[in-house]
Formats: C-alpha cells, sequence, structure tokens
C-alpha cells in the first residue's frame, strides 16, 4: 500500500469508528437520563420500565432514521456536486428537496393522505418530478444538461416550488397545519415503518452510486475530457442525477428537508481524502451519518428537558468544520 | 457573439460593434417602459380601483377621495418595493460577477442570514426599539459577510472559497435563526417570519430614504469601477473559475453589492430570489460582456413590483408576502430563457 | 494577496461601511417626522421577565376618563392618546381577542384579521359575531380592505400591529392594547373603553369571576392538579404555565398546577422523552391544527404515556383547542370554565 493510500485506508476506519461512536451516542445520550447499564440491558433484554421504552421505541428508530438520511444526503450531494461540477450544489440548492414537500403539501391539500408514511410516496413523486423538470429545462439543447444551467435551473426551480408550496399552504388552513408537522427537518417521532418503505430505494440508489462512481472523476476533467476518456457524458450525468434525487427522495421522505449535510460531507470528506470519487463516497457515507447522529445527540441535551430540531443543530456543529477544513487548501475542488 | 438574439432580429441590423451597446440600450428602455406601466396598474389596482387620472392627481399633490388608498397605502410600499428591488438586482450583478458563479447572491455570502439573525435576535429578545430594526439588520449583514471575508481569508481570497465559506456562515445564521424563533416568544415568532419571507407591508419612506440614498451613491460607483468588468461569462464547462483571485477592484465591487443587499434587507426583509434571477435575466436579455447593472436594477424593480401586486390581489382580502411571490414571477421566465439559449458547442453562453 | 492589496480591500470595506452608516444616519433623521410615537419599543413588551409582569399592570392604567355617554373622547392606549368623535358604529378588530371583547359587548364588528390558516369565525362566537370582512391575516394586514370598510374604530394590539398603526391611524381611530394573550381582563376594558360600554364589560367580568370562584369552591380543600399539555409542530411538546390565557383561568379558580407549569411564562416545553413530566391529577390536552397532523397519537401510543398517573385514572381529555388554547376574551374564558366544570366535578 502506498503512504497515500495507507492514509486514506486510515480515515475510512476513523469515520467507521467514529460512526460506532455516533451510535451508541445516539442510543445512549437523551433529554431524559438513563444509565449505560440500562440502555444495554433495555436492548438486550427489552422490558417494561419507562427508561427502556424510551430506549427501544424511541431512540433506536431514529438512529436507524438518522443513519438512512445521513448515507442518503451525504451521497446525493457529492453526486450532484460531481454532476453539475458546482462546488455549492445539494439537493436544497437544486430544488430536490422542495420537489418533496410540494409532493407533500399536494397530498395533504388534495389527496387527503395524513400520514407520515403516505406521504412517504408523495415525496418520492414529487422529489423525481422536480428533478426531471430541472434536468429538461437545462438539457433544452442537444448536449444534454450543461453544469451551469443544471444549477441555474435547479435554483429556479428550487425557488419556485417553495412559492407554491406556500400558495397552498396560505390558502388551504388545513394543509399549512399538516404540513408544519412535516416540515422541519426532524429524525425523531418517525417510526421505524417508515424505514421499512425506503429501504429498497435506498438501495437502488447505493447501487447508482457505484455505476457512476468511476465516472464521476473523468466528469470533473470537463465534458470534453471525459468524452475522451470514452465515457457517454450525458448518460452519466443523467445516472448521477438520478442517483441524487432517489438519495434526496429517501432522505426527505424519512425526515423532512434536512439542509447543509448534503452540501458539507463531501467538501469534508474530499479534503480529507482528496476528490478521487472511490475514495470520496464512502467516507461521505460513513461521515454523513455521524455529522446527523452527533447534531442530535447534542441537540438533545443543549435545552433539556425540551430538544432542538437535527436540521438546525447540524448546521451550527457542521459549518465550524466545514470552514477550517475548506480553509486547509489554498484552492477548493469541487 | 454572432449569435441570433431570439425575438430581437431587427436589432441585428446594427453594425456589430454596436450590436452589443444598442441591446443594452434597447433593453433598459424596454424595460424601463415596462416598469412605468407596472408602476402606474399597481397603483390603480388594490381593494377598489382607481382610475389612472385620479392616480395622477394624487401624485400630483391635488385633493382627491383617493389620497389615503393610493398616497398613503399604496405609494409607499411601491417605492419601497421599487427601491429593493433595484437594489437587490444590481448586488446580484456584483456578487455574481465577484464570485464567478451564477447560484452566488447575497443570500450565499452570508449578507440577509446575517440581517435576519440580527433581526429575529433583537425581535425575539427585545433589546432594542422599533426604530433600530432595519439598522440592525444592515449591521448584521454587513458583520456577516465581514465574517465570511475573514474566514475565507487565508493568503489571499479566493473566489470558490469565499462561496463556501459564505454559504457556511449562512446556514448556521440561518439555524441561530430557527433556535431564535422557537425560544422566543411565540407572537414575535409569528411576526418575524412574515420579515423574513421578505414583506413590503407596512413598509414606508422611513425604509425608502436610506435606500434611495445608498442607491443614488451606490449606483454610480458601481458603474464606474464595473466598466472593464466581465460578467460571469465562463463557458458551460466551467461553473466556477477555481482560484480565481479577487483584486481590489473586484472587492470593491463586492462590497458595493453587499452595502446594498443588507440596506435593502433592513427596508423590506430578504426578498427571495431576486438578487439572483434579475441579473440572469438582464444578461440573457442583454448580452453584453460587461456586468448589466442598469438592466439588472431594472430587472429586480420590475420583479418585485410585478410579484407585490401578485401578492395583494392573487388571494385577496388574504395578502402574502412578497418575498413568496418573486420566484413565481422571476423563476419561469429565468427557466424559459435557458430553454431558449441553446448551448453552443464550445462557447460562451452569452 | 500582497500587503498592498490587502490593505486596498480594507478601504473598500470602510467605505462600504461609511456608506451604510450615512444611510443609517439620514434615516433616522426621517424617522423623527412621523409616527415616533407610534413606533415605541414594541419588543419591550415581548419578552423578558419584569416587562412581560408589568404588561397587565400597564395595560390597567390605560382607558379613558370620559363619563358613559361622553362623546368625544380620549382613550390612552399602547401607542398614545387617541379621540374618538362618536359612538363607533364600524369596528374592525384585528386579533381574536378583540373579536371575542367587541362580540360578548353585543357589537357587531364589520372586518375581522383572522389568524393564518384559519380564516373562519370561532365556533364559539360564530353565533353573535355577524358576518365580518376578512381583512388579510393577523400578521399580514390588508390595509386596503380595512380602509375600504371605512371604519370608525379599529381594535388591535402593539405586538401585533405596530408595524401598521401610522396607516391604521390615517384610516380611523385605533386604539391598541400592549399585547394580546395572558392580559385578556385588561384589554377587555381598555376596548370597552373605546366603545363606551365599560359597565357591561366589568359586569362580564364580575360574573366569569364569581363563576372561577364557585368552581374553586366547589373542588373543595383538596383541588386536584391540572396539566395542560399541548401537542405543537416538531414533536414539541408544550405545557401551559401561568402566563398563558388558561393559565389565567386555573389561577382565578384557584386549581394547583404540577411544579414545572407554575412559572411565569407562557409554557414551558419537554421532548416526548420526557413526557412522564407532564402527569398531573388530571390533564387535559390540546393539538395544534388538525389532531391527525400532530405527533398526539405518537405521543400517546408511546409507553410513558400509558403509564401517566392520569391517563391510568381516566383522567386526561381532548378539550377544544379553540377555546383553551387559542381563545381569548371572556366568551372564551366562559366556555373553559364551563368544560372546567364537566370534566373536574364529574
Amino acid at each position: 500500500m502506498s503512504a497515500p493510500t495507507r492514509r486514506r485506508t486510515g480515515w475510512l476506519l476513523a469515520a467507521a469508528l467514529m460512526l460506532l461512536v455516533a451510535v451508541l451516542l445516539s442510543l445512549a445520550v437523551g433529554s431524559r437520563q438513563i444509565g449505560p447499564g440500562e440502555v444495554f440491558q433495555a436492548l438486550l433484554h427489552g422490558g417494561t420500565s419507562d427508561n427502556a421504552q424510551v430506549v427501544r421505541s424511541l431512540r433506536v428508530p431514529r438512529t436507524v432514521i438518522g443513519i438512512v438520511v445521513g448515507v442518503a444526503l451525504a451521497l446525493a450531494g457529492t453526486l450532484l456536486q460531481g454532476v453539475t461540477r458546482n462546488p455549492i450544489a445539494e439537493p436544497g440548492v437544486l430544488g430536490i428537496s422542495q420537489g418533496a414537500s410540494v409532493g407533500v403539501v399536494c397530498a395533504i391539500a388534495f389527496f387527503g393522505v395524513h400520514t407520515l408514511a403516505g406521504y412517504v410516496w408523495f415525496a418520492f413523486a414529487g422529489a423525481a418530478l422536480a428533478a426531471a423538470g430541472v434536468y429538461a429545462v437545462a438539457s433544452g439543447g442537444y448536449r444534454g444538461a450543461s453544469p451551469v444551467r443544471l444549477a441555474l435551473a435547479g435554483a429556479a426551480m428550487n425557488a419556485f416550488l417553495a412559492s407554491v408550496v406556500s400558495g397552498i399552504a396560505t390558502t388551504n388552513a388545513r394543509a399549512l397545519d399538516e404540513f408544519r408537522f412535516w416540515q422541519v427537518g426532524s429524525i425523531s417521532g418517525r417510526g421505524s415503518e417508515i424505514v421499512g418503505q425506503v429501504w429498497p430505494f435506498l438501495l437502488a440508489g447505493l447501487l447508482l452510486v457505484a455505476v457512476v462512481s468511476r465516472g464521476l472523476d473523468a466528469l470533473a476533467l470537463g465534458d470534453d475530457a471525459a468524452t475522451g476518456l470514452g465515457h457517454n457524458v450525458a448518460v452519466l450525468r443523467a445516472l448521477g442525477a438520478l442517483g441524487a434525487t432517489v438519495l434526496t427522495g429517501v432522505a426527505v421522505a424519512a425526515a423532512g428537508p434536512i439542509a447543509f449535510t448534503g452540501l458539507a460531507v463531501p467538501h469534508i470528506a474530499r479534503s480529507l481524502v482528496g476528490s478521487a470519487h472511490r475514495w470520496v463516497l464512502p467516507l461521505a457515507a460513513l461521515l454523513g451519518p455521524v455529522m446527523l447522529l452527533v447534531s442530535d445527540v447534542i441537540g438533545r441535551i443543549v435545552f433539556p428537558p425540551s430538544e432542538i430540531p437535527v436540521a438546525v443543530m447540524t448546521a451550527l456543529l457542521g459549518v465550524p468544520f466545514l470552514i477550517v477544513l475548506v480553509r486547509r487548501k489554498s484552492v477548493v475542488a469541487a | 457573439m454572432s449569435g441570433r438574439p431570439p425575438g430581437h432580429v431587427l436589432l441585428r441590423l446594427g453594425r456589430g460593434s454596436f450590436l452589443v451597446h444598442r441591446r443594452a440600450l434597447v433593453v433598459v428602455v424596454a424595460l424601463a417602459v415596462l416598469l412605468v406601466a407596472v408602476v402606474v396598474a399597481s397603483l390603480c389596482v388594490g381593494e377598489s380601483f382607481v382610475s389612472p387620472v385620479e392616480v395622477c392627481r394624487v401624485l400630483l399633490g391635488r385633493p382627491s377621495p383617493d389620497r389615503l388608498v393610493v398616497g398613503t397605502l399604496r405609494l409607499p410600499r411601491l417605492v419601497v418595493g421599487l427601491l429593493a428591488g433595484a437594489a437587490f438586482g444590481v448586488a446580484g450583478a456584483l456578487i455574481q460577477t465577484v464570485a464567478r458563479n451564477p447560484l452566488a447572491s447575497p443570500d450565499v455570502i452570508g449578507v440577509t442570514h446575517g440581517a435576519g439573525a440580527a433581526t429575529v435576535a433583537a425581535m425575539s429578545f427585545g433589546v432594542v426599539s422599533h426604530n433600530a430594526l432595519p439598522y440592525l439588520s444592515v449591521g448584521g449583514g454587513l458583520a456577516a459577510t465581514l465574517l465570511v471575508y475573514v474566514f475565507a481569508w487565508r493568503r489571499g481570497l479566493h473566489a470558490s472559497r469565499f462561496v463556501l465559506v459564505g454559504i457556511g456562515i449562512s446556514v448556521a445564521l440561518g439555524s441561530l435563526t430557527q433556535l431564535f424563533l422557537t425560544k422566543g416568544d411565540y407572537l414575535v415568532a409569528q411576526q418575524a417570519k412574515v420579515w423574513l419571507t421578505g414583506s413590503l407591508n407596512g413598509r414606508g419612506y422611513d425604509q425608502a430614504a436610506p435606500l434611495a440614498l445608498v442607491l443614488l451613491l451606490a449606483l454610480p460607483a458601481a458603474l464606474w469601477a464595473g466598466r472593464a468588468q466581465r460578467s460571469v461569462t465562463f463557458d458551460d464547462d466551467t461553473a466556477t473559475a477555481l482560484g480565481v483571485r479577487l483584486d481590489q477592484v473586484r472587492l470593491g465591487l463586492a462590497a458595493l453589492g453587499v452595502v446594498l443587499a443588507s440596506v435593502a434587507t433592513g427596508a423590506a426583509g430578504p426578498i427571495d430570489f431576486v438578487a439572483l434571477v434579475a441579473p440572469q435575466i438582464a444578461r440573457r436579455l442583454t448580452r453584453t460582456i460587461q456586468i448589466p447593472l442598469l438592466s439588472s436594477a431594472l430587472t429586480g424593480a420590475l420583479v418585485v413590483v410585478v410579484a407585490d401586486l401578485l401578492a395583494r390581489r392573487l388571494f385577496a382580502p388574504i395578502e402574502l408576502p412578497v418575498g413568496v411571490l418573486t420566484a413565481v414571477v422571476g423563476a419561469p421566465y429565468l427557466m424559459w430563457l435557458i430553454v431558449r439559449t441553446r448551448s453552443r458547442s464550445g462557447g460562451t453562453t452569452s | 494577496m500582497s500587503l498592498r492589496r490587502r490593505g486596498t480591500a480594507a478601504v473598500a470595506l470602510a467605505v462600504a461601511a461609511v456608506l451604510s452608516l450615512g444611510a443609517c444616519g439620514s434615516g433616522s433623521a426621517g424617522n423623527g417626522e412621523e409616527g415616533s410615537a407610534g413606533k415605541k419599543d414594541k419588543q419591550s413588551v415581548a419578552k423578558g421577565g419584569k416587562d412581560f409582569a408589568d404588561a397587565a399592570r400597564k395595560t390597567a392604567a390605560m382607558g379613558t376618563d370620559a363619563k358613559p355617554g361622553q362623546w368625544p373622547r380620549t382613550i390612552t392606549h399602547a401607542m398614545g392618546r387617541t379621540v374618538i368623535k362618536a359612538q363607533p358604529k364600524r369596528v374592525v378588530v384585528l386579533d381574536v381577542g378583540e373579536l371575542d371583547n367587541v362580540v360578548s359587548l353585543g357589537i357587531k364588528p364589520v372586518g375581522l384579521a383572522p389568524t393564518e390558516g384559519s380564516p373562519q369565525l370561532p365556533s364559539y362566537l360564530k353565533n353573535d359575531a355577524g358576518t365580518p370582512k376578512n381583512v388579510g391575516t393577523i400578521n399580514n394586514l390588508n390595509l386596503e380592505a380595512i380602509a375600504g370598510l371605512k371604519p370608525d374604530l379599529i381594535l388591535g394590539s402593539q405586538l401585533r400591529a405596530a408595524d401598521s398603526y401610522d396607516e391604521l391611524s390615517q384610516i380611523a381611530p385605533t386604539v391598541f392594547s400592549i399585547r394580546p394573550g395572558f392580559t385578556w381582563k385588561e384589554n377587555y376594558l381598555l376596548n370597552a373603553a373605546a366603545l363606551d360600554r365599560t359597565a357591561q364589560a366589568k359586569a362580564k367580568l364580575a360574573e366569569y369571576d364569581a363563576q372561577a370562584k364557585a368552581l374553586g369552591k366547589k373542588l373543595g380543600a383538596k383541588k386536584p392538579t391540572v396539566s395542560m399539555v399541548r401537542f405543537m409542530p416538531n414533536g414539541v411538546i408544550r405545557l401551559y404555565a401561568n402566563a398563558s390565557f388558561i393559565g389565567t383561568i386555573l389561577k382565578d379558580a384557584g386549581i394547583p398546577r404540577p411544579k414545572d407549569q407554575d412559572i411565569n411564562d407562557l409554557a414551558a416545553e419537554i421532548s416526548a422523552e420526557n413526557i412522564d413530566q407532564a402527569d398531573a391529577d388530571y390533564i387535559f390536552t390540546g393539538v395544534y391544527g388538525d389532531p391527525k397532523a400532530t405527533d398526539k397519537s405518537k405521543a400517546q401510543g408511546n409507553p410513558l404515556w400509558k403509564n401517566l398517573k392520569a391517563v391510568k385514572d381516566g383522567h386526561a381529555f381532548d378539550v377544544p383547542d379553540e377555546t383553551w388554547y387559542l381563545g381569548l376574551g371572556v366568551t372564551a374564558a366562559d366556555a373553559v370554565l364551563n368544560d372546567l366544570q364537566k370534566y373536574l366535578t364529574a
């Protein structure tokens, strides 16, 4: 093993260890104080005490959802940044998360769907439609979507859909009330049945990531260079966008819109292992859930007995890391 | 620059070197005419229709039964909307040019979130009088940008690091705002949310005056300093010119943009999307190499005024905050423009 | 960048700062002319211990010294002094509290600003409120719609609408209380003073007071503790405390609260893990918006909920949100007292 490879492997192992610690923290620490021994007992043997119930029926599901969402967001962000070659691309910026929100608002307002489990499908449909719309606008020409136009069309779509959401929510009282409960990104209070619904999509997304992983490196060199290396740029970009959409759908359906993770994790990963996607992607997949779970845990304990939603904490905690790492490099590569 | 401007065939009769300028000029004049029409319309239209004749009487200060509705209720918010739109448009043009990223806007480099966090913090914790809010918001915007500048500085300032750090700070401040909203008084939180969307409701000359002053000073300065600057005309293959160093002129332009955006945010709240969309539309309309400052200003004003007209009338008597509708006005048009301007192989988009 | 370049950058930033400072200066000059009385510190009433508690006392000191039937009268209120020339006939109310106030005094308002997302009249006021027109929403008033109604009195609160006071006061005499909420009795008297219905309002309040005292007496010396739980968006569970509408009613009836709800604040917040802190002899839950939309079913399905003493005893009840938690004013208070009577003395 060469030195860089050893270093990169080291980071991967470290990230895996961090994930383990984050999972343990997420199970053991909360706004209610439960001793580690009791947590352990509850996990292994169950039990009917209040504390055991909290661990098993509240903390386990939110930890699982945290992992799923973290993986999905981090990978979606990496894909989008690669595909658009824009360092500030992420599911939120490109309107895909917003598409999911539109789906959920429509489900409430027009289709009479009122359960979190029912929202999932609408979130997916909305994300898919938004992504397809962005792609169609951006690839209005014959060469397929170019990075700049993809980014701009995404931003325009994002803003437009945000208006649609507020429009529906303002004129439909019931939709507003229900939507508020879904809208804030949170991994608490969402049952494990949601994981059961989204895992096939997570798998499909991971598969697409594996497929496009090598092509992303070529794409980073520019469209012409990638073509020269024998890649079909249009197909590559479409597959990458599809993968990002599916993964975003997973994340948003499971936890509501959570910004920043998808943007920051790829940058953090790149600053640690360089820009080769075969290293960036797995590291991002490990760091995404770490960021989400650690933020969630801290959000549970800063204002006890109440909590702070994970979407708020992620940014507050993740930003310092992003800044430090971005400063370490003299030039930031996308 | 040989592409045929869609829908403007006549203009191609001009000589090559004048084509750009004539086009820019024509665009500016056309936008101005459109803006005047929309301004008159939004003074006439409302809960009750006021005839243009009466509107003119009010504007000229003649006695009129509609003085209250037109002069007190419609005109001040219209003026704030015009100025804020223009300021956001120019700010966006400057910041996008300097950052060399079409997604860059005051949002991205911390201005609006800094202003938001300062305002909401002040509102939630009751430290200041209502009069001071706009100034706090300006201060917050500038402070946040300064923070971005400090953190992004490392042996020089590179555009992409600047933008990334800017987004980071923005997101953190946005989260802080959320925190204030959830932990502060719930009634204040409701009002703060309206402010955070950007609203012209209840805005008046108190807010318009500082904005007008800053625009008057900043626009000529930007025009003068920006003469030689090329707008974001990178080709399709490079979204961001990585490693671009910001020289002093660019930095000065960015600072002007930041001030404009801060003051506009102080006056009308962070009206979404205007700063992003106005320069993009202007650039596609004018096809100049220079930063399309004037047409960005006019486009920005147009987007905000049309959006506010819709915001007032669409679901009447319920009024929406104008920030909700700026995207409805601007986004479809921008997308249409993107579809229209086919990417030419290897060529520039401008 | 070289040092020199950095210096230039600093100069550029300094210029920018001076520009914006200039803007500030000119702005404050502009502000001096009009409405300086109007835009008082609305923040000082929003949050913060002393001011929070002072709001009721300050509001109580407002009103008029005019005799019944005397017009014109001058009303002292949160934004200054306003002269009302004659008995108002066309009243616009800017919040549900003011709506309750005028309706309970037998006046049908011509305009109403409902809360975002619930454009209908509250059902407990529907019968007597007539058909007021919508004038926007509480946080986004449609000033033109208000002007179009040609009102002769506008009632609202500083905390809600201070921004629009200048415009509103040019449309019609405008009387603002300091804030909605736990100061509802003082606000009621202020509104009544503007309408020359002070005696009627005092009678209503006395009636309410007697009813509350009677309920307290009925419950005897060992009163049960009552916990007020409201499920909010984002999994937040609010325990309503003393500085809330419902808090004032429970206090008037002398009904004790669990310790963590016996605080001078609107509410305490807890997470789902800590729902056992909501326990008391009785629990009254309200749901913000549609019950299906909240975590309520989830929280109540969670094992901790079933283990609560009140739940085990069958003493946990869902109560109407619109009177208990959204309500403000004497009509809503009477409705809450009736409900309390029903549940606590059953």
